[in-house]
């Protein structure tokens, strides 16, 4: 061992031990400790000088710390007083750059929340992350699909075959029905069929009942407490019978209704069984793919290698039919988190988020706390010349570069946390608006939440440290020499700086104008575009199968009779509505195994007219030829394309009649105009209309304009006298329509107010800036007016800088804005166009906003007596 | 006047006791054998540059030595006003003592 070396005292201790006392003693301190050491050394070896060295770092640690402490809250009580002080004497610019950055930072807040609620959809379930749902992708009749549902076997077959799947729980949404309970008869929404295992894979709280056996027999249900409420009051709901598609269910649970963050949304789940006991056949088939299947993999099971042994599973069962079809379907896995936001395929179980909006709106809140940040920052630097002096002083009186960085950033810290302060009042105050905006039930739970605690946090240390920096480094850097002697400073370098800031700004808030204005702009030309159908005045009336053709025709009857009804029809479904099928035909001329998918559904003959549906070739069904009803088709333009025929008008299409696959021949009538039977986010697809009573669904009434109302409150009479106690349930085609449009129209509402933020939070700046560079050159200006100068030209010399910086912001806005939408506009295959004047009355509008709010300082200030401002200082 | 605390008080002291040779090490020296308690260095040096600040110490550099490694030793002398604050601080505690006969008496 070295002796030499422990002859020296460690490094650290020493370090630590010269803290103790001030800056220009340390040398000594340090020579006292190394001369007790080497005592120690030579009286009583190393071994016990290391120990009196570190015994003397921890015993001097107490005295150390709290003497720190002492005396850096005696310079924070310095700080906080200058702070204070700033604020006071600044009333005008405190406000404005506090209420900037907390209206900005509540924005951000909120747009956070939303943004962790949708990100937090289906997280609540226990066993989330080993949740997958199996879905269905590939080749179908030359079409490429990606299907969210199974065949009913393939959930059984997956448990049985794959040691890895614990369980599997089959969902079938049977929608709105029509339930009765003694005299209770109610249309109920979000009824589903459910496997048992339901309460087994998934953490939906069953209140009551067994979940080991409440979903195993057929006809049963588990009910939430709001449906049982409806039907039976307070009475005990568990063991009673409600009426059902004439069949009687027997409710065996009560089930929590899901949190508003699950995919999954019933009121009612009734057991798979029944499903089974109704139709045996069709629940063995494996072509039949209408139910989503949800499996729980064991713990630790590589998904991904899972995905890829179940890819081909498909083939041990109906392989052989697949091939002969020309069909390739394989499966995949979805994560149970990532259906919300990142699944779009067909037959969803809900509507779904889109991921793409998460980003829009993270992007929009991270530009408002950006534009935030900006002002503050600029009207800091700006503030910073005024307080050369005080830099001065302070340096002069020995401050260190190091300490007025420090009470800088210290100042803006403390204004983001005065801030953030007012924005969480302001976010508790607004957020019940802004819900109902994002049509979302938001709550906020500080303490719970740690991601948003960690954003709460960065929202106030970026601005106040980013917002802080620079007018720190700046002021800092003053020479006290230079800043005493002329007062004030005002570098050419600080003026550039901000200047880039207010260029930025605007450039930011063009941009969101641009991007409202076009939403808004889409949204219209998709409620506005024309359909190839009139649906202004349409009634729609709902009723389920139970009703029979017989009773159909005689209310279509009964209403055409109606006075103010134009016509009423009868058909399967009404444009816009997600009723329709899509099924392969096999046209004439084609051989078995070349199936085309068409989309169908079935009409009476008024219907074409009632909705003004146009016939190009041919005829219409009509109700006195017995070879219609069953045996002819109407077909689209597209349709006709897809199939390729020069002449449709008698040509014949094949379809499979049921699940013994017997085929039934349609002949083509007519070939009708193309109409948007789907909401515009789709493509017209190839359509094929038949004639079939026994599908019909629902009554399409066109009605006069005049006296709406009682026209509606006669059908509705009508109604009651003909379906005793059934409910009346209707809705109007145009409304329904524009319904279809709600999450464009959500967003953009959502976008204009937080474009309307961030103008109010850049106006506050701008006027900030103006007013600081009028009071600035308030001398300038007397003089200027002594020797001849008008009102206008001063208003001119002040608002000239920031007319040309917006001008500017706008050839920086443009091409953001335009690549950003265009990409926004590339979901939609019906795309309004890109109006050039939308860019131009953006600019416009900012140009508007700002010389407004310069204009109100340059004016005042150009007023002012000269002889008050040259007298000023 | 200034009450003093009592490690203030003893560190006045020994600054006085020690007179010229009043430096850190021997002043932890000091204080470490008339009480029998361990002193630390923070402990000792804390409430000397107090002391300082408030005047009642004249602090002074030493000549740097061979021996310490050029580090010079900081000396410690009572100032006038540290005098008289010590003066003043034993006034008060006889005044108060003085009130209890018995255990004057002893």
């Amino acid at each position: 061992m070295n002796f030499e070396n422990k002859k020296i005292p460690p490094y650290f201790a020493v370090k630590f031990l010269k803290l103790v006392s001030d800056q220009s003693y340390h040398s000594s301190v340090i020579g006292d400790v190394e001369e007790i050491y080497s005592d120690r050394i030579e009286s009583d070896g190393w071994i016990s000088a290391r120990m009196w060295i570190w015994r003397q770092v921890f015993s001097s640690f107490p005295v150390f710390l709290s003497n720190s402490i002492y005396r850096s809250l005696i310079m924070f009580r310095n700080y906080l007083k200058v702070i204070l002080r700033n604020l006071r004497k600044n009333k005008a610019y405190s406000l404005i750059n506090i209420s900037g950055l907390a209206v900005g930072m509540a924005c951000c807040l909120m747009i956070m929340t939303y943004i962790n609620f949708e990100l937090s959809y289906d997280r609540f379930h226990e066993n989330a992350e080993d949740i997958y749902r199996v879905a269905l992708r590939g080749q179908i009749s030359g079409r490429y699909m990606e299907i969210a549902t199974l065949a009913p076997p393939h959930g059984p077959a997956m448990i049985k075959d794959c040691p890895e799947v614990e369980n599997a729980v089959r969902f079938n949404k049977a929608g709105k029905k029509l339930l009765k309970f003694e005299d209770k008869i109610i249309y109920e929404t979000g009824i589903m069929y459910s496997d048992n295992s339901v309460f087994d894979i998934f953490s939906f709280e069953l209140l009551e009942g067994d979940p080991l056996k409440a979903l195993t027999l057929p006809h049963t249900m588990v009910i939430t407490p709001e449906a049982a409420q409806k039907f039976f009051g307070d009475q005990d709901p568990i063991g009673r019978i409600i009426k059902m598609d004439d069949e009687n269910f027997t409710v065996t649970g009560i089930i929590q209704k899901p949190p508003k963050n699950s995919h999954l949304q019933f009121n009612i789940l009734a057991s798979f069984e029944t499903l089974y006991k109704r139709d045996p056949n069709t629940m063995n088939a494996w072509f039949n793919f209408n139910y989503n299947t949800y499996i729980r993999l064991s713990k630790g099971t590589d998904s991904k290698a899972f995905e890829a042994k179940i890819d081909g599973f498909l083939n041990n069962y109906i392989g052989l039919i697949m091939r002969a079809a020309k069909m390739e379907l394989h499966n995949f896995l979805q994560p149970l988190d990532s259906i919300h936001l990142r699944s779009n395929l067909i037959a969803e179980i809900s509507q779904n988020g889109d991921i793409k909006y998460i980003y829009v709106f993270s992007g929009v809140g991270f530009l408002i706390l950006i534009l935030a940040c900006i002002n503050f920052m600029n009207l800091s630097t700006a503030r910073s010349a005024k307080r050369a002096k005080e830099v001065g002083m302070r340096k002069v009186m020995g401050a260190e570069r190091k300490r007025l960085f420090y009470q800088f950033i210290g100042e803006s810290l403390s204004m983001s946390i005065i801030s953030l302060m007012i924005a969480l009042i302001l976010v508790k105050l607004t957020l019940p608006f802004f819900s109902s905006l994002a049509a979302v039930d938001l709550k906020i739970n500080y303490l719970d939440d740690k991601s948003l605690l960690l954003g709460l946090l960065g929202i106030t240390l970026i601005p106040g440290i980013l917002a802080g920096v620079y007018p720190a480094v700046v002021l800092s850097g003053f020479r006290p020499v230079q800043v005493l002697k002329s007062g004030i400073l005002n570098s050419a370098r600080q003026s550039g700086f901000r200047r880039i800031l207010v260029l930025s700004q605007f450039s930011i808030s063009i941009a969101l104008i641009i991007g409202t204005g076009l939403i808004f702009s889409q949204l219209n030309y998709l409620k506005d575009k024309d359909l190839g159908f009139n649906r202004e005045h349409v009634l729609v009336i709902q009723f389920d199968y139970s009703m029979t053709y017989e009773r159909i025709m005689t209310l279509k009857k009964e209403i055409n009779g109606i006075n103010g009804v134009i016509k009423a029809a009868a058909a399967r479904s009404a444009p816009g509505e997600d009723a329709y099928n899509t099924q392969g035909y096999f046209p004439e001329g084609r051989s078995m195994s070349e199936s085309v998918m068409m989309e169908n559904f079935s009409i009476d003959p008024d219907y074409i007219g009632a909705l003004g549906i146009e016939i190009i070739e041919g005829r219409n069904f009509s109700g006195d030829i017995s070879t219609d009803p069953g045996k002819a088709v109407l077909i689209n333009e597209t349709a006709v394309k897809k199939l390729e025929w020069e002449n449709a008008i008698g040509k014949t299409i094949r379809e499979i009649l049921n699940t013994k696959f017997e085929l039934g021949e349609l002949k083509t009538v007519g070939v009708f105009r193309d109409f948007h039977q789907k909401s515009l986010h789709s493509k017209i697809e190839p359509l094929v209309l038949d004639f079939k009573p026994e599908k019909f669904r629902r009554i399409i009434i066109k009605i006069q304009s005049e006296d709406l109302g009682e026209t509606v409150k006669r059908i509705e009479d009508k109604w009651r006298s003909i379906e005793k106690g059934k409910p009346f349930e209707y809705f109007f085609l145009d409304e329904s329509f524009d319904k279809l449009y709600r999450a464009e129209e959500r967003l953009g509402r959502i976008i204009s107010a937080f474009t309307l933020f961030a103008l109010f939070i850049g106006c506050l700046g701008l006027f900030g800036l103006a007013s600081f560079i009028a009071e600035q050159r308030t001398r300038e200006i007397g003089v200027r007016k002594v020797l001849g100068s008008n009102v206008i030209s001063i208003v001119y010399l002040l608002c000239r800088e920031f007319v040309l910086l917006i001008l500017l912001a706008n050839f920086i806005a443009w091409p953001l804005a335009y690549f950003a939408l265009k990409y926004w506009l590339s979901n939609f295959p019906y795309q309004a166009p890109l109006n050039p004047g939308l860019f131009i009355s953006a600019g416009l509008i900012a140009l508007g906003i700002a010389i407004l709010t310069v204009s109100y300082q340059s004016i005042k200030t150009a007023l002012s007596n000269p002889v008050n401002s040259l007298r000023y200082e | 006047m200034k009450i003093l605390t009592k490690p203030e008080e003893l560190l006045l002291l020994a600054v006085c006791n020690l007179g010229e040779k009043a430096y850190g090490v021997e002043i932890l020296r000091f204080l470490s054998e008339k009480t029998g308690n361990g002193w630390s260095i923070g402990s000792i040096y804390i409430p000397l540059d107090r002391l300082a600040r408030m005047g009642y110490v004249d602090t002074f550099q030493g000549e740097p030595t061979a021996e310490r490694g050029g580090k010079s030793k900081r000396f410690y002398r009572i100032s006038e006003k540290g005098m008289q604050a010590l003066a003043e601080n034993r006034k008060v505690s006889e005044d108060l003592w003085s009130g209890i006969k018995k255990l004057a008496k002893g």
